[in-house]
């Protein structure tokens, strides 16, 4: 490859993800190439029509910011997993709890000789914790954040309900508990809104690489 | 869907699909004839140019195959029937656009 076009592609490609710089790389060479073949039809010396198609690339940072808006970029991508690794993860702590759940229930109930709640805590446990994982471990998407904000608010907005209500006994003025539920909606729509528009670009940008694979 | 509105960097794709709309052409190709045919006026660079062929092959208006000339792959990019109507309405669109702006640009009352 002429080392004009290589140092043209590294500048232009440089924020892209692996999948984006083939991409990229493979379309810019074609178009190179068949921009020097035509400068040769019109006369002109191997050099001469590779200085002149080079030329035509026009600046490389430029097609960087083009390429950028239109490709996955690498901080997009480390973005867009986080919530994906995060989530996992949060499958195994949840797995974790439901075994030590299941652990102690089965205990005490083995004590109290009744077996029926076991039954269901362990068909409740394993249904969520196998959908949870199974779900975390296939899907690589928009979903993921969704699945991730749900997941986060269900938590988040009784457990907040709860610690505030309790402090909130020992107040003088009470609001009644149930402002709280609210109020963990309507952070969690603020969450969804702001997450939104990124998520929805990635995952378009991520859809065009692999459809043009 | 792309906004019907014709600006300049919003026409791309219009201008894309038309010179597909004569043929299967790689992506040289199509820059090539939108700038001839435009005078030179419409010179679009590839930062621009391959990521508008990829977003209209994700929209399935184009399509795309790979073929082996003279031991160098070239990817060449087709019209589709979805891409043939959207075309259609982004002529019409333009017709109606620009007849508008003439309008007010040339004066009338």
């Amino acid at each position: 490859m002429n080392p004009n076009l290589k140092t043209w592609l590294k500048t232009a490609r440089a924020n892209l993800v692996p999948e984006a710089q083939k991409l990229v790389s493979e379309q810019i060479l074609e178009h190179f190439l068949n921009a020097v073949e035509r400068y040769q039809l019109e006369g002109k010396t191997v050099l001469e029509a590779e200085a002149k198609a080079l030329a035509d690339l026009g600046d490389a940072s430029q097609a960087a910011k083009k390429f950028e808006q239109s490709y996955l970029t690498f901080a997009e991508m480390e973005e867009f997993a986080k919530p994906r690794d995060r989530a996992r993860q949060m499958g195994y702590s949840l797995s974790f709890i439901v075994l030590l759940a299941g652990g102690l229930s089965s205990y005490f109930a083995l004590q109290a000789n009744s077996f029926n709640w076991i039954i269901s805590i362990f068909t409740l446990g394993i249904g969520f914790y196998s959908g949870l994982t199974v779900y975390v471990a296939r899907h690589y998407s928009l979903k993921i954040y969704i699945l991730y904000g749900w997941i986060a608010g269900a938590s988040v907005v009784p457990l907040y309900a709860y610690f505030v209500f309790d402090q909130y006994q020992k107040l003088p003025i009470r609001l009644p508990f149930t402002n709280y539920v609210p109020l963990g909606l309507v952070f969690l729509t603020i969450w969804t809104i702001w997450q939104l528009p990124r998520c929805i670009s990635s995952w378009r940008k991520l859809s065009m690489l692999k459809e043009t694979q | 869907m792309y906004n019907l509105v014709m600006n300049l960097k919003g026409s791309l794709p219009a201008l894309i699909l038309e010179t597909l709309s004569r043929g299967s052409s790689h992506g040289y190709e199509i820059a090539t004839v939108i700038k001839r045919k435009s005078a030179g006026v419409l010179d679009f660079k590839e930062g621009t140019l391959y990521p508008a062929l990829h977003t209209l092959e994700r929209d399935g208006l184009v399509q795309s195959r790979t073929e082996l000339e003279n031991g160098r792959t070239r990817r060449y990019y087709q019209l589709t029937e979805k891409g043939a109507k959207h075309l259609e309405k982004s002529k019409l669109e333009w017709t109606r656009m620009s007849g508008a702006i003439s309008s007010v640009l040339g004066g009338a009352a």
